[in-house]
């Protein structure tokens, strides 16, 4: 195996799945955000999201915090330290791949 | 393969201006200045002159902690039940020293510049709108910068202009700065508006779960 494609082989690949690097994404940008807002902004329905936040709560990336605002049920999400190290080794990886990728092309 | 990583990212620090409530708190902050200014123009020969001026800290940090306290009010209400809730990172340890420190250094350099170019020249106090429109221009451009929104720059830049027209206007001291906020908060009313009318017309509220019997 080629040195790129071992690279890409590394990479976490329950962060690289799409919508868990957005959730993760976004919550590596603010300190927490609520169970609506990673909706509205993964476009996933209520049981797919459920399902990836379990996943990234079992690998211990998030923490899900379930609370009320006033009357209101409220389903806060947050990253871990362990989430975040992930997250930056994760990018850390795929602009490595990136990298590698460019300056192949460049000397074909 | 599309990871572009920095933009959910982005779109969450731009999400706290997404329904214009913080422009409307703002032009609220703006318009208690305009008032504030105006009444001490107003009441120059009176004793309560010198009352006022002492009240000015006042009023910015009241203004600063009612905008605060008046946009989370309003998100509560709007935002939040539409497009849900994000709580933003607080620096804590060194990061908060050094901000802190570079907010006070800031304030200081420009408060000395003051003293320096407005209040040493004769007239100085004319250029007063000019220097505080270039102030909150900065301020204005810089949330733009930092959110990417097109609309902050166009602030700035309208800041910026309200504050070099006043200065050659003529006005007396005091009305000038008057009219300088109460423009500047005409024009966040505006913006702040229209974005929490387009944010509302985008986002249509929870529907309502039928009563239970």
């Amino acid at each position: 195996m080629s040195t790129k494609l071992r690279s890409l082989a590394e990479v976490n690949r329950l962060i690289h799945e799409p919508s868990r690097s957005v959730i993760l994404a976004v919550l590596f940008a603010v300190e927490s955000a609520d169970f609506l807002y990673l909706q509205t902004e993964t476009g996933l329905t209520k049981g797919n999201l459920s399902v990836h936040l379990s996943r990234l709560e079992e690998a211990g990336y998030i923490s899900v915090e379930k609370t009320y605002r006033g009357k209101i049920p409220l389903t806060l999400c947050r990253m871990t330290e362990e989430g975040r190290q992930a997250f930056k080794d994760y990018r850390k990886q795929l602009q490595r791949f990136v990298e590698q990728t460019t300056l192949n092309r460049r000397r074909q | 393969m599309n990871h572009d990583l920095k933009e959910p990212g982005l779109r969450a620090v731009r999400y706290w201006y997404v329904d214009g409530t913080f422009e409307l708190a703002f032009g609220g902050l703006c318009l208690l200045l305009a008032v504030y200014f105006y009444a001490q123009a107003a009441l120059a020969d009176s004793w309560m002159a010198g009352l006022l001026s002492g009240l000015l800290v006042l009023v910015l940090i009241g203004g600063g902690y009612l905008v605060n306290r008046l946009t989370r009010a309003l998100k509560e209400r709007l935002t939040y039940p539409r497009t849900g809730f994000v709580s933003y990172q607080r620096e804590r340890g060194m990061r908060r020293s050094v901000r802190i420190a570079v907010i006070f250094a800031a304030s200081a350099l420009i408060a000395g510049l003051l003293v320096l170019f407005v209040a040493g020249r004769p007239n100085g106090f004319e250029l007063m709108p000019g220097v505080t429109g270039l102030i909150f221009g900065a301020v204005i451009a810089f949330i733009g910068y930092r959110t990417a929104l097109l609309r902050f720059y166009l602030l700035a830049a309208l800041s910026l202009v309200f504050g070099a027209g006043l200065s050659v206007s003529g006005l007396s001291e005091g009305l000038d700065l008057a009219a300088f906020y109460g423009a500047l908060s005409l024009v966040l009313f505006t913006f702040g508006g229209v974005t929490l009318w387009r944010y509302l017309r985008d986002n249509p509220g929870p529907a309502e779960a039928p009563d239970e019997h």
